[in-house]
């Protein structure tokens, strides 16, 4: 182990008291009113970020977000070089990426630069992408010029594949796959056991997203195959399969028969179309792979990352609860689609 | 004005009256065949859209428990960038249409937004609902308008019936009774100023 690793892993062990307590997170989710919420999560780490917000659901998330960002900065901060390298492109452009994707469904739409601007997650840019230069682009076809000379440049051709067909999608599946392809590089200097760990959690974040944007198209095409070039990247979940998802005559076969963990991931949709459901299984598995990881190693790469996890995760279910909060949405309900307070009930 | 301002007791008067009465009752007829009609349509109408609106709040619930969800799951900032996504296309035309001669105002649907592929799983079929039911609601928006027309025809019908069941037929029998009775008592008398002088001439003769 580096000194470089044994800080960082310390660092984590200590940051650790940052996640909010099993016992305060109950009292979060049960919580009366969105009022109740924010009183209890003020006496939190989140303090300071919540302090300088409205106090609704959406500047909750702006805040938590931006939390998570600092928190981020600090990890990448102590970390030895090559786990850096790897967060920093894991999360950071994640993030980009996400707000990428919001600039190009607004420029889509044509939707004001400000509003488009009040959807992106707070964020320097990670890579070359200047986020200004990009919202004031006039046009998709802009917006795709404008991201030529960057690792964004094959958006150019998901572009034209979405004046082709109609749709929207495929730009979301070509970024996800820049993505993936850009993490795979500063994988191969993490320990083999790590890249094993981030390796699965990508491919089953990109097949899951293949096979609901698979079940979409089926739903939607009436079962009417399209183009591979929609799919540009799939790992365990083979073309064969989602051709036989989307013709649709054995969908549901197709979807039982699936390996670990997809059958698990997946099983909402085939027993409740319950779509949402599979995004909040994939974040719990993404969850479970890091802490099981972290059982395994806790003073290596797997204390670092299952913390990050574990930060993404509870941010997400904040979010969700401050909006369920301020919008009076059942206890039960807000539960079931989130990450921690079920694997608490489940402990 | 009454109908019985400017009478005049005269047989041609009187097959004038009669003609009218004749029309006016014919006319009465058909005015109880339309509330009839009209009747039975906003009876029709009243169950349809009792059927429609409980259809509506039904989706209303699945679609708001869908939006709910999603929002859980991705996030307002989210939910509210791939609402976004949708271009705003929808047109309406407001077209007049007519029963029983009720005009009406008829929606056509010219142009809808395309949300196919334009959505994150979790909300396209959230999308698609929220479409249908802003298509229902359209729909039903025009079968309200129409059903009230419709009662609002009923109802106007229905005075003009009772009017002239109870007040302008009376009235017009009255007046077509009294003009008989005139002619009557003036054709008695003339029949007896006949007789009466008949017998004077006869008498002087004698």
């Amino acid at each position: 182990m580096s000194p470089g690793l044994a800080y960082a892993v310390v660092r984590c062990h200590s940051m650790r008291a940052d996640l909010i307590p099993p016992n305060t997170f109950k009292s979060v989710v049960e919580a009366v009113d969105f009022g109740k919420m924010i009183e209890i999560l003020s006496e939190t780490s989140y303090k300071d970020e919540l302090s300088n917000f409205q106090l609704r659901a959406a500047g909750v998330e702006r805040a938590l977000n931006l939390s998570f960002v600092k928190r981020l900065e600090h990890i990448i901060g102590v970390s030895p070089k090559e786990i850096s390298n790897f967060l920093s492109v894991y999360y950071f452009m994640g993030l980009e990426i996400q707000n990428l994707k919001r600039i190009v469904k607004g420029k889509y739409a044509g939707i004001p630069t400000n509003q488009i601007m009040d959807s992106l997650i707070p964020l320097r840019p990670y890579l070359s992408v200047r986020f200004e230069s990009l919202l004031e682009a006039e046009n998709l076809d802009e917006l795709a010029d404008n991201l030529a000379a960057t690792i964004y440049a094959p958006v150019k051709t998901a572009v034209e594949l979405c004046r082709e067909y109609d749709v929207l999608w495929p730009i979301d599946s070509w970024l996800n796959g820049i993505y993936v392809h850009q993490v795979l590089e500063p994988i191969s200097r993490l320990r083999p056991d790590d890249r094993v760990t981030v390796k699965e959690i990508l491919q089953t974040q990109i097949d899951v997203e293949n096979l609901l944007a698979a079940d979409n198209w089926r739903r939607e095409s009436g079962g009417q195959v399209p183009p591979k070039d929609l799919f540009p990247h799939s790992y365990r979940i083979s073309w064969d399969i989602l051709v036989r998802l989307i013709e649709g005559a054995d969908s549901g076969k197709v979807l039982q028969g699936l390996d670990p963990p997809y059958d698990d991931i997946m099983l909402p949709l085939l027993a409740e179309e319950d779509r949402a459901l599979v995004r909040r299984n994939l974040r719990a598995y993404v969850y479970a792979v890091a802490e099981r990881s972290r059982r395994r190693n806790d003073f290596g790469f797997p204390c670092i990352f299952s913390l990050l996890a574990s930060f993404e995760v509870e941010k997400d279910d904040l979010v969700s609860i401050a909006w369920g909060k301020e919008r009076g949405v059942q206890l039960e309900k807000i539960i079931k689609y989130a990450v921690l307070p079920s694997y608490s009930n489940k402990e | 004005m009454s109908v019985l301002s400017g009478v005049r007791p005269t047989k041609g008067f009187l097959l004038e009256m009669q003609k009218r009465l004749s029309f006016i009752e014919k006319g009465c007829e058909f005015l109880k065949l339309k509330r009839d009609h009209l009747a039975k349509e906003l009876s029709v109408s009243l169950d349809v859209l009792r059927g429609r609106r409980d259809k509506i709040n039904e989706q209303l619930k699945k679609a708001y428990d869908q939006i709910v969800t999603a929002h859980l799951v991705l996030g307002p900032s989210e939910v509210r960038s791939e609402s976004r996504s949708i271009k705003k296309t929808y047109e309406i035309d407001l077209l007049p249409k007519s029963v029983m001669g009720v005009r009406y105002p008829s929606i056509k649907i010219t142009s809808r937004s395309k949300i196919e592929g334009k959505l994150d799983p979790t909300l396209s079929v959230t999308a698609n609902l929220m479409q249908e039911i802003f298509e229902d609601i359209l729909r039903l928006a025009e079968f309200e308008a129409r059903a009230e027309r419709v009662a609002d025809e009923l109802g106007k019908t229905n005075r003009k019936v009772n009017a002239l069941e109870n007040v302008v037929l009376p009235s017009y029998k009255q007046v077509i009774k009294l003009i008989q009775d005139k002619l009557d008592e003036e054709s008695l008398e003339e029949l007896v100023r006949t007789k009466l002088i008949g017998g004077a001439i006869a008498r002087r003769k004698e």
